[in-house]
């Protein structure tokens, strides 16, 4: 059947009332919900009392992203990405501040209403700003915000200023349960602050403060479930004592860490350097047999099997990011499978800092190791064939019995995750070397599904 | 199968009936809560749906029901011809009706397009492109400003 015409469509074309506003308010705010808040706010708080009204009850939650594209009001990006950006000059910078720092306080002014659930705000901001953001943190107090994330990137090659996060204008919160604090000067003091004046704070993320010395985040009633703490340069112990925290993101460089009481801890993802990962692997290891979830990063070369290893009884999940290149064994791996006869899934990540020249051609003879029954899923990332890697690879493919799923990834990335280009000749024989290990693959497990990426 | 050809009578607010299968019917949340609590046998009245807005609202019921099978970008391509055909007040007729039978998809679909409407507008152009009157006294207008004061130092 056809569509009627759009001559049949119009009803009244002289009608001029204004019908839209009397929309009941469930249909508003689903228009509303259309539009990214921060537009609809600047648009349409001030088109009339009724509006006005709709935005008083409605609890909002704003992302103020200065590094995607955007174009309300009074604030539209000159530059496409961040590279532009850092190429721009002194003077064309200090306006784009400016231009952001004017759209996010309009936006805050035009929100007439008494929530706003949750304030994002990420952008390059300069000292002159921060008298801005001090008012924007009271204003998301004030409006009982319960996820608060600031994320100040700084420019390369510029003298780093840090906003300082502090107590003036973040005052205590019973609403807040999530905060988020990126490339900001956060000190211990105030973290401790934060901790005993946010009873409800499930979430707590803290990267790149620069004034974190000895951190301790401790409290026998911390609501705390989730913990990230990464790459606070000078920071040298950090001390966790937290009777709900469930998981833990920790990627710092030397620094000592005492976990001193997570009796909930079941996810783990660790991310270190050498010397502090000798003294914290063995006290970690304490909490291996409650962990469901373990991510580690290992750089370091680990030569031996790791003695001593609890029992994991609850891990399912283990995933490792591994750089090779140091000569480094992945025994120590096998040994953590090992000690874990319920792990479901492994993943291996293998970075490397080199670009390899020669991979092998012929899977390696591999010794036998004990089986595994539960093992069902692998995933191997950046495989290249290397003599290391596929000799692991081959290894775990005979031992865990029941694999029901094997992807690999042959693509590499190097350290700072970028993909490493290799010759097509390379990479097919990487390839070459993965189906051959998927047919040692299909000839254990003839149910078994593979997956090539 | 039997069921998908039994008849939902419907009878707009100007008197027009309507016939519709009940798997086109069913599109509309309200109408199946009816038919499932057997209150569906006699005609529906609908109270505020004029005959046009209903029979356009039963084609676009139609076309998704006929459209099942078609890929998501058709039924998307579909869904963007039926509604940039629509004018502001049919639009506005068919939000009322949408909402009031509960039809989840068309709801959605004329939501988002008076958004995109809004899209890209001052609030100037707002009022005028939908008849809102400002009736904000110049008093109060002042009043939201020198509340604000603080963020005014940074110009358009």
């Amino acid at each position: 059947m056809e569509l009627p015409n759009s001559k049949m469509l119009k009803h009244d074309e002289k009608d001029i009332r204004d019908r839209i506003s009397g929309l009941s308010d469930d249909v508003l705010v689903k228009i509303l919900s259309f539009l990214p808040s921060e537009e609809a706010v600047l648009k349409t708080s001030f088109l009339s009392h009724r509006w006005k009204q709709l935005w008083e009850s409605l609890p909002v939650s704003f992302n103020f992203d200065g590094l995607i594209p955007v174009r309300y009001g009074a604030y539209a990006k000159s530059f496409e990405n961040s590279n532009d950006y850092r190429c721009m000059k002194g003077g064309d910078r200090k306006r784009e501040i400016c231009k952001f720092v004017g759209w996010v306080n309009h936006v805050l002014i035009a929100h007439q209403g008494s929530t706003i659930d949750e304030l994002r705000v990420r952008f390059y901001l300069d000292q002159d700003s921060w008298g801005y953001v001090d008012k924007w943190i009271e204003i998301a107090m004030k409006k009982k915000v319960k996820k608060l994330e600031l994320d100040f990137l700084y420019f390369p090659r510029f003298p780093r200023a840090y906003y300082p996060f502090s107590q003036q204008c973040f005052c205590g919160s019973e609403f807040l349960t999530s905060l988020c604090l990126k490339h900001v000067g956060v000190s211990d003091d105030v973290i401790g602050w934060i901790l005993s004046n946010c009873p409800m704070l499930e979430c707590l993320h803290i990267e790149r403060s620069p004034l974190l010395r000895d951190l301790k985040v401790s409290g026998s009633s911390l609501r705390l479930k989730h913990l990230h703490l990464s790459k606070g340069h000078y920071v040298q112990t950090v001390e966790i004592s937290a009777p709900n925290l469930v998981s833990l993101e920790y990627e710092e460089e030397d620094q000592i860490l005492h976990i001193r009481h997570a009796p909930k801890l079941t996810e783990l993802c660790y991310f270190s350097r050498f010397y502090s990962t000798y003294y914290n692997l063995p006290q970690l290891s304490k909490y291996l047999p409650q962990l469901v979830t373990l991510r580690l990063s290992l750089e370091l070369p680990l030569q031996e099997r790791i003695e001593e290893l609890p029992t994991c009884t609850n891990l399912r999940h283990l995933s490792c990011k591994v750089a090779i290149g140091f000569g480094m064994r992945l025994f120590t791996l096998g040994s953590l499978i090992e000690a874990s006869p319920f792990l479901h899934k492994f993943t291996l990540e293998i970075t490397n800092k080199y670009k390899i020249k020669k991979c092998l051609r012929k899977v390696p003879k591999v010794v036998d190791r004990p089986p595994h029954m539960y093992l069902k899923e692998l995933e191997v990332i950046g495989f290249l064939g290397q003599p290391m890697e596929t000799e692991f690879v081959a290894c775990l493919i005979k031992s865990a019995i029941n694999l029901e799923k094997i992807v690999i990834h042959t693509c590499l990335l190097d350290y700072l995750d970028r993909k490493i280009s290799y010759s097509k000749e390379f990479i097919e024989t990487t390839r070459q070397m993965a189906h051959k290990l998927a047919h040692q693959l299909t000839e254990n497990h003839p149910e078994a599904e593979l997956i090539l990426l | 199968m039997a069921s998908t050809l039994k008849k939902i009578i419907l009878k707009s607010c100007d008197g027009k009936i309507l016939e519709v299968e009940e798997a086109v019917a069913v599109q509309s949340q309200m109408i199946k809560n009816m038919i499932e609590d057997d209150c569906a046998n006699e005609e529906i009245p609908l109270p505020d749906i004029t005959g046009e807005i209903l029979s356009m609202i039963i084609e676009y019921c139609k076309m998704h029901v006929d459209g099942e099978n078609n890929s998501n970008n058709e039924l998307i391509a579909r869904d963007a011809d039926f509604i940039t055909r629509v004018d502001l007040n049919t639009l506005y007729y068919l939000i009322v009706a949408a909402n009031f039978l509960n039809v989840k998809s068309l709801l959605d679909l004329t939501c988002q397009r008076v958004a995109d409407i809004i899209k890209g507008k001052s609030p100037e152009e707002i009022r005028l492109t939908f008849n809102i009157k400002n009736d904000f006294t110049p008093e109060e207008e002042e009043e939201i400003r020198k509340k604000n004061a603080w963020a005014f130092d940074y110009k358009d």
